[in-house]
C-alpha cells in the first residue's frame, strides 16, 4: 500500500472529510449547493456497484450454508432479525411515552408544522392511493430487472434468496460452479468498491457541503424535542450495539468503536446503507474478525430486512402525531405503532417512495391519525435525521452479524 | 367579516376612471340599444357585490387599493363603456345581490356570485367566467378513519357527518346535492364554519377554491380570513372532482341587449386568453 493510498483508506481522512465539508455548508452555502452534483454522483457510483454485490453476497451464502448442511442458521437469522427489530420498537415505544416530543408544543413550532403540512400536500395531489396491495407489488414484482431498475431492494433480496436456496438444494458440480462464478464477481466488486472508496474523504467532503448548505438548523430548533428523543434513542441503540458486539468478539467496546468508526462516518455523511456496505463487510471481516460466510449473508440482507434506524424513526413520529393530535395511546394503539413500525420500517429501506410511508397513515388511521401528517414528519424531517438513523441501521447489521457468528465451542451443538 | 372594516367604506366609494376618447361615439350613436343606452346615458355603470373582502375576488390591499378578479373584470367593463364605475358592496349575503339586480339598484351584478337554479329564476345569468373548483375542507383527524389513507369523498356522504356552509351562499344547495345523506349545517360565514371544524364541532366545511386557496397562499398586502394560523396542522383541502361552480355576472332578466353585450366581453376576454391570465393569477398557476 503506497502511504497516500494508506492516507485516503485511513479512518481519519473520512473525518477530516465530513469536518470540512460541514464547515464548507455552513460557511458558504453557494459553494456547497454548487458541490451536490458531485457529491450525488459519487454516491451513485458507490451504489452501482454495491447491488450486484447484495445480489452475489446473498445467493452465494445461502447457496454455501444450504450445501453445507447449515440450513438452520436462515430460521436462526430470523430470530435475531425478529428479536432486534421487537427490542428497539419497544425502546423506541417506551421512550417517546416517557418523554412525550408532541406534547406543548408553541403556537410557532404548530404553524411551521402546518406550513410543512401544507407544502407536502401540494407535493403529494395525484399520488395514487396507498394499499397493502401496492407494498405487495413490490415485493414479489412480475419482472425482477424492473424492480432492480427501480430499486426495490425487497424483491431483489426475495429472488437472491430463492436462488441461493435452488442453488443449494441443486448440490454437485452444477452448483459450486455457480457458487464460485458469483464468488469471483463479489471478490471482484469488493476489489472494484476498494477503488472507489479511496475517493471516500472527497465524496464525503462534496456530500456533507450539499448536506449542511440546505440548513436544517431551523427544523432542528422547531422540533427539538422531537429530534433530541430520536437522536437519545439512537445514541442508547448504538450504545447497546458496542456492548453485544465486544462480548460477542471478545474486544474492548473502545475498541470495537474504534475499529467500526469508517462505516459509521461512511454512513453518516451518505446517509444511505446501501452505499455503507462494502465498508461495513470489510470492517465485519477484517477488523471484527467475524467470518465472511455470517457477513456476507447478513449485512446485505440486514440492509432491508433489519433497519433499527427506520423503526426509531417511525416508532417515535408516529407517537409524536399521537401525541400531538392529543389521541389517546391504548394497548391498541402502541401494540399498532409497535408491529405496524417494524414493517413500514422494512417498507421504507427496501421500497423508495412515499407508499411505503403512507402504509404507516393506513394502519393508524383508525386511531385519527392523519395519514399526510405522518408522511410530513417522515419525510421532512429526513434530511435531519438520516445521518444519525443510518449509523443506526448499519451498526445494527454488524450487531446482528456478531451474533450470527458461530461461536467456536457451540459451532457443533447449535 | 374581514379585518379591514375601515376599508370597505372606503370601496363603496366610486371608482373614478378615465373616459377614453375612442368609445365617446359609442354613446352617441342612436341606434344603441335602449338597456345599454341607459347606463351610458348615466354615465355611470353601478355593479352590485357582496359588502365585504371576499379575496380573491374583490378586497381592499393594505395600501387602501380595491383589486380582485372581479374589481379588475368591472373595471375594464366600465373603461369600454366609457363611464365610470360604481363597485357599490352593498349586498349582505349573496342571495342578496339577484335582488338587488332584479330591483335595479344596479346594472350587473359582478361579485363571486355562483350561477345556480334557483337565483336564475330571478335573473339572468351571463356565462360563467370562471369555473371555481368545489373544495372540502376536512379535519383531518375526524376524518381519518373514514378515509383510511384515501381520499374518498363518499366516504362522507353518511348521517353521521356534519359538513358546514356558508348561509345564504349556493355551497347550501351544492352540499346537499354532493352528500345528501350528511347533516348540512349553516354557518353565518366560512370563517365561523371553520372555527367550528377547528373546534373538532365538523368533519368538513364545503367551500370554493379561491376561499381555500387564499388560505394556503397569503399575498402581500391582500386581506386575509379570519382563520387561526395553524389551521394547516388541522384542516386538510380535498378539492371534489367534477362538480364546478360556475361565477357568473347577473343582470336584469329584461336587459337582453346589455346580457350579449356582456356575453360578447366573456367570449372575447376569454379567446384572447386575458380571462385565464387573471384567473391564474388570483387562483394559482395554470388550472388545467
Amino acid at each position: 500500500m503506497s502511504p497516500l493510498t494508506a492516507h485516503l483508506s485511513s479512518p481519519w481522512a473520512v473525518v477530516a472529510g465530513l469536518l470540512a465539508g460541514g464547515v464548507l455548508g455552513i460557511w458558504l452555502p453557494e459553494a456547497g449547493m454548487a458541490l451536490e452534483p458531485v457529491g450525488q454522483l459519487y454516491l451513485q457510483l458507490m451504489q452501482m456497484c454495491v447491488l450486484p454485490i447484495i445480489i452475489s453476497a446473498v445467493t452465494a451464502s445461502i447457496a454455501r450454508l444450504i450445501l453445507g448442511d447449515s440450513g438452520a442458521a436462515l430460521p436462526r437469522l430470523a430470530l435475531v432479525f425478529l428479536t432486534g427489530l421487537a427490542a428497539t420498537a419497544a425502546i423506541a415505544l417506551a421512550a417517546g411515552l416517557l418523554f412525550q416530543p408532541g406534547i406543548g408544543l408553541g403556537q410557532d413550532q404548530r404553524v411551521f408544522l402546518a406550513n410543512e403540512i401544507l407544502q407536502q400536500d401540494a407535493a403529494a395531489t395525484g399520488q395514487p392511493a396507498p394499499s397493502l396491495w401496492l407494498l405487495a407489488q413490490m415485493v414479489i414484482p412480475a419482472n425482477v430487472i424492473r424492480a432492480a431498475a427501480e430499486g426495490h431492494m425487497l424483491a431483489l433480496l426475495l429472488f437472491s434468496l430463492l436462488l441461493g436456496m435452488g442453488l443449494g438444494k441443486l448440490g454437485g458440480e452444477q452448483s459450486l460452479f455457480a457458487v464460485g462464478v458469483l464468488d469471483a464477481f463479489y471478490n471482484a466488486l469488493v476489489k472494484v468498491m476498494g477503488w472507489i472508496l479511496l475517493g471516500l474523504p472527497f465524496g464525503l467532503f462534496a456530500l456533507m457541503a450539499a448536506h449542511t448548505a440546505q440548513g436544517g438548523i431551523h427544523m432542528f430548533l422547531m422540533l427539538g424535542k422531537l429530534v433530541a428523543t430520536l437522536y437519545g434513542v439512537a445514541l442508547l441503540v448504538v450504545a447497546v450495539l458496542t456492548l453485544l458486539i465486544a462480548r460477542r468478539t471478545g474486544l474492548g467496546p473502545l475498541a470495537v468503536l474504534s475499529l467500526v468508526r469508517q462505516p459509521l462516518f461512511t454512513a453518516f455523511g451518505t446517509g444511505s446503507s446501501i452505499a455503507t456496505l462494502p465498508a461495513a463487510l470489510r470492517v465485519a471481516e477484517t477488523g471484527l474478525g467475524l467470518s465472511r460466510q455470517t457477513t456476507q449473508m447478513v449485512l446485505p440482507l440486514g440492509v432491508s430486512l433489519y433497519p433499527l434506524g427506520n423503526v426509531v424513526h417511525v416508532v417515535i413520529s408516529s407517537l409524536f402525531v399521537l401525541q400531538l393530535y392529543g389521541l389517546p395511546i391504548g394497548l391498541q394503539a402502541g401494540l399498532v405503532v409497535t408491529i405496524g413500525g417494524i414493517l413500514v420500517a422494512c417498507a421504507m429501506s427496501g421500497a423508495p417512495g412515499i407508499a411505503s410511508m403512507a402504509l404507516l397513515g393506513m394502519l393508524l388511521a383508525p386511531f385519527g391519525v392523519p395519514v399526510e401528517v405522518a408522511i410530513v414528519l417522515l419525510v421532512a424531517l429526513d434530511p435531519v435525521l438520516d445521518p444519525v438513523l443510518t449509523v443506526v441501521n448499519v451498526y445494527g447489521n454488524m450487531g446482528a452479524a456478531a451474533l450470527m457468528e458461530p461461536q467456536q465451542k457451540e459451532a457443533h451443538h447449535g | 367579516m374581514l379585518w379591514t372594516w375601515t376599508g370597505i367604506r372606503r370601496t363603496i366609494a366610486v371608482l373614478g376612471l378615465l373616459v377614453l376618447p375612442s368609445t365617446a361615439g359609442y354613446a352617441a350613436d342612436p341606434a344603441t340599444a335602449p338597456d345599454i343606452a341607459r347606463i351610458l346615458a348615466r354615465g355611470t355603470l353601478v355593479v352590485a357585490a357582496y359588502k365585504s373582502d371576499m379575496p380573491p375576488f374583490f378586497y381592499v390591499d393594505a395600501a387602501g387599493k380595491p383589486g380582485g378578479i372581479d374589481v379588475e373584470l368591472a373595471t375594464d367593463i366600465a373603461q369600454r363603456l366609457g363611464v365610470k364605475l360604481n363597485y357599490a358592496r352593498m349586498a349582505d349575503n349573496f342571495d342578496d345581490l339577484p335582488h338587488l339586480v332584479a330591483s335595479r339598484k344596479a346594472d350587473v351584478a359582478i361579485s363571486y356570485l355562483s350561477r345556480t337554479l334557483r337565483r336564475a329564476a330571478l335573473v339572468r345569468f351571463t356565462q360563467p367566467y370562471a369555473r371555481l373548483r368545489q373544495t372540502l375542507m376536512v379535519n383531518r383527524t375526524k376524518t381519518a378513519p373514514l378515509f383510511r389513507g384515501g381520499e374518498r369523498v363518499e366516504m362522507l356522504n353518511d348521517a353521521s357527518v356534519q359538513v358546514g356552509v356558508e348561509d345564504g351562499s349556493s355551497y347550501v344547495d351544492f352540499a346537499t346535492e354532493r352528500l345528501p345523506r350528511a347533516q348540512v349545517k349553516p354557518f353565518p360565514s366560512n370563517e365561523d364554519a371553520i372555527a367550528a371544524l377547528l373546534a373538532g364541532q365538523l368533519h368538513a366545511v364545503m367551500v370554493d377554491e379561491g376561499f381555500s386557496y387564499s388560505l394556503t397562499r397569503v399575498q402581500a398586502g391582500v386581506p386575509r380570513y379570519r382563520v387561526r394560523d395553524d389551521w394547516a396542522l388541522y384542516v386538510k383541502i380535498v378539492p371534489l372532482t367534477g362538480a364546478r361552480d360556475p361565477i357568473a355576472m347577473a343582470v336584469h332578466r329584461d336587459d337582453p341587449n346589455w346580457l350579449a353585450w356582456l356575453d360578447t366581453y366573456i367570449a372575447d376576454r376569454q379567446e384572447d386568453g386575458t380571462l385565464d391570465r387573471l384567473l391564474d393569477r388570483h387562483l394559482g398557476g395554470p388550472r388545467k
